[in-house]
């Protein structure tokens, strides 16, 4: 007997500031691996937009910063946060 | 203790300033940050600020909440404007409340600056020459 395993999720991208504008859309959803980290979506996003090198900027996983290699969930909220320049 | 907020209203120090008047308080210092029209040189003619509300509220509680704990204080304020700002117009303000001056001078330092470097707030520079362009590091 076959079993019809599907091991992609989707989760939701929001882009701020410079990625916003690189990229011209505030959020979208996208299809990734179950085993997805927000490096390796990084790496996939980087193929299709020119977005600066991951090693200046943090990431956050449902409005909580984590680290790069946290495993993602089906509908995880990502954001991808360039150096801040507030105040 | 949720005393960080953003607006994308016009920041009345005023009206802030009241609620951190105590009487068991004998000193507030206060930090304004104003838009500048020069930036690395160029002749800036406004501000555009852009936030991730939900984490910026959150890292900015985490901000003042360490401030709390680690200075003499009684309490800390800050609104951070977001939107179109022009030259002059208040785009962040602190505000803290002591016993004595010494804590509320270091307090409100202590915040401005951790503001500065960890709360995902970011702002874009137009110029007068009608270029533009998101700033790159805390500045």
């Amino acid at each position: 007997m076959t079993k019809n395993i599907d091991d992609s999720i989707k989760i939701n991208i929001q882009y701020f500031a410079l990625l916003r504008e690189i990229t011209g859309c505030a959020s979208e959803s996208i299809s990734v691996q179950a085993n997805s980290t927000p490096k390796t979506v990084y790496k996939k996003l980087i193929k299709q937009y020119a977005l600066p090198n991951h090693n200046r900027l943090k990431v956050a996983i449902n409005d909580c910063f984590c680290s790069w290699d946290s495993r993602l969930s089906k509908n995880d909220k990502i954001v991808f946060i360039p150096p801040v320049t507030g105040g | 203790m949720k005393n960080f907020s953003i607006t994308s209203e016009e920041i009345v120090p005023s009206e802030l300033i009241i609620q951190l008047e105590q009487t068991d308080c004998g000193a507030i210092a206060t930090f304004s940050g104003t838009v500048r029209k020069q930036n690395n040189n160029r002749d800036v003619t406004r501000l555009h600020y852009q936030s991730y509300k939900a984490l910026a509220v959150k890292e900015g509680n985490t901000i003042l909440n360490e401030a709390l704990k680690q200075f003499e204080i009684v309490n800390a304020l800050c609104l951070h404007r977001i939107g179109e700002l022009n030259i002059g117009d208040l785009a962040v303000w602190v505000g803290v409340s002591s016993g004595h001056r010494d804590a509320a001078f270091k307090a409100c330092r202590y915040i401005i600056d951790e503001i500065k470097t960890r709360v995902p707030i970011w702002k874009k520079e137009i110029y007068v020459d009608g270029d533009s362009g998101w700033l790159e590091g805390a500045g």
